[in-house]
């Protein structure tokens, strides 16, 4: 009976103590709002930083120069299908993008072919328009080219098959891209066009004055690009 | 023995216990049973409650997380500077010629604090200091003064900037009544000192009201507003907040942090500060070493990849030092 009164106070003496004494948790294990205000500010002050400090990823825009292997054919082929070793592209290609996107550029390409028996060249002018895919580190190009071709024939054996041709050549081309450096590219590209002629100067007796004014190239290139 | 009859016998203690229980309570900030980790965990507009019932868990300290989402910003709450005040008294047994000569000897160590400029005239006599700053603008020379009046003096303060990009690091700020404070930049603590010990000698002898930290705390408090009281969710008597805390002082010492809302001082309410002087100087007069000061901290916990914001009854452990005391 003792033993209980003397359990019941001790225990209603606990109770009046934690009232009286209970205390708030030590400072030291809570972080107060402003100190982690401030590391959030610092830490997102730190990555807005970061964002602007890093590399922005570089759009696809450069200049390119090539050698072109060029295949006559069509109705001009066989008078004026003359091949030689200086056959070469340059211009410029921009997605101004960095992933997959539409894609402009212009070309100029010479084919100039220099024989015993005389002289040909022939130089495409020519703007593109087509499609990027971003194939990271490399780009795969699809379009088609439009432009002017100028048509310089001299045959020093033949005179009818001495003239100058002007003419419009379009045609679709596919192109592979490859970044072997910052900045640095190495490309290849496959062609077809068609060409139209007409005659700006001749004889009169040119094949290009008899009908024959066709002139179908297929031209495998592979070059260097670099990022404007 | 019977269960009435046992309540008969032991029903006075049972009585007691409620009504002491009961008290506690209604001297408590707030009602709610603070939990600040558990699931029951106040949140922003809410509040724990200080003192009385069970003892509150230990919060964990809350960590910056990536990926989380930041708090929506309140400026609801006292600011917080980059700028560090330290405790200090200013005593000095100088006369006021002493102070007087104090201040022409610092000409060359200090600069006016935004300009940062050196004083190309100073003149100080027992009831004033006058100071002329000069700059080239274009081909003009422009000038700026600045003045103060000894009998105006409000305040004194010692500053210093770490984060400032320039030299003169440390600095003084004078209050005057009804008037812009004046700022000056100094390149070393002790110079900022010496100058602040002869405007106190100058101004005490001109009878000004010069209102210095309380050096056995040595925090700068105010009244709760309306949304901070709301907020923590207690009366807006029921306490005061600290708008920050002198470097180098007891409050520094016994982690009291800006923001932080003090409720009781040694188990008596704080309304006002002069409440929290009291107690302080009470507990010191008792040849007490510390006392316990009872708040209320705002701080955040993360729950569901948000900051919640939560206040946490927290109690500190003041450091009674005999030397000074409550002004």
């Amino acid at each position: 009976m003792k033993a209980k009164r003397v359990l019941v106070v001790a225990a209603l003496c606990a109770v009046f103590a934690g009232a009286l004494f209970a205390q708030g948790a030590d400072p030291k294990t809570v972080t107060p709002a402003w100190v982690i205000e401030k590391q959030i500010a610092e830490q997102a002050q730190a990555q807005t930083q970061a964002q602007a400090e890093a590399p922005k990823p570089k759009s696809f825009n450069l200049f390119f120069i090539g050698y072109d292997y060029p295949t006559f054919s069509g109705l001009l082929a066989p008078s004026a299908g003359w091949t030689g070793p200086l056959n070469f592209s340059l211009g410029f290609e921009s997605a101004n993008s960095t992933g997959s996107s539409m894609l402009s550029g212009l070309e100029l390409e010479f084919f100039v072919a220099a024989p015993s028996q005389g002289l040909r060249l022939q130089m495409n002018d020519m703007v593109m328009i087509g499609y990027s895919f971003a194939l990271k580190p490399m780009r795969f190009n699809i379009g088609a080219r439009l432009g002017l071709s100028l048509l310089d024939m001299t045959d020093d054996s033949s005179a009818s098959n001495t003239y100058m041709g002007l003419g419009g050549i379009i045609g679709p081309e596919a192109s592979l891209y490859a970044e072997l450096a910052p900045d640095f590219w190495l490309w290849v590209r496959g062609r077809y066009s068609l060409a139209y002629f007409m005659s700006i100067d001749s004889n009169g007796s040119s094949p290009l004055d008899t009908g024959s004014n066709t002139l179908n190239t297929v031209s495998l290139e592979a070059g260097l690009g670099f990022r404007m | 023995m019977k269960h009435s009859s046992l309540f008969k016998r032991y029903g006075w203690a049972f009585l007691a216990s409620v009504v002491l229980l009961a008290m506690s309570c209604a001297s408590a900030p707030s009602a709610q049973a603070p939990s600040p980790t558990g699931a029951n965990t106040p949140q922003s507009g809410t509040a724990a409650a200080t003192s009385s019932g069970a003892q509150p868990s230990t919060p964990q300290q809350t960590v910056v997380q990536p990926g989380i989402t930041a708090p929506p910003k309140s400026d609801i709450w006292p600011k917080i500077y980059d700028d560090e005040t330290y405790l200090t008294t200013f005593d000095s047994s100088w006369s006021e010629g002493e102070a007087v000569g104090a201040i022409k000897n610092l000409q060359n160590a200090m600069v006016e604090s935004n300009a940062g400029i050196p004083f190309s005239e100073l003149d100080v006599d027992p009831y004033g200091l006058r100071a002329k700053w000069s700059w080239a603008e274009g081909s003009f020379i422009k000038s700026a003064t600045l003045i103060i009046p000894f009998d105006q003096v409000s305040y004194l303060l010692l500053e210093h900037y770490p984060a400032l990009n320039k030299d003169y690091k440390w600095g003084l700020l004078v209050g005057i009544a009804n008037a812009n404070p004046a700022s000056f930049r100094n390149p070393t603590r002790d110079a900022a000192e010496r100058l602040g010990k002869a405007i106190l000698v100058l101004a005490k002898a001109r009878g000004a009201k010069v209102s210095l930290p309380n050096v056995r705390f040595g925090a700068s408090l105010g009244p709760l507003s309306e949304a901070q009281a709301q907020a923590a969710g207690i009366l807006q008597s029921a306490g005061i907040i600290i708008s920050w805390v002198f470097k180098e002082s007891p409050a520094e010492k016994a982690g009291f942090s800006p923001q932080d809302i003090i409720t009781k001082a040694d188990g008596k309410p704080v309304q006002k500060s002069d409440d929290l002087f009291s107690a302080i100087d009470d507990a010191a007069a008792a040849g007490k070493k510390e006392i316990k000061i009872d708040g209320i901290r705002r701080s955040y916990r993360i729950e569901n990849k948000k900051y919640i914001e939560i206040f946490v009854p927290v109690t500190f452990t003041l450091a009674i030092e005999q030397a000074g005391g409550a002004k």
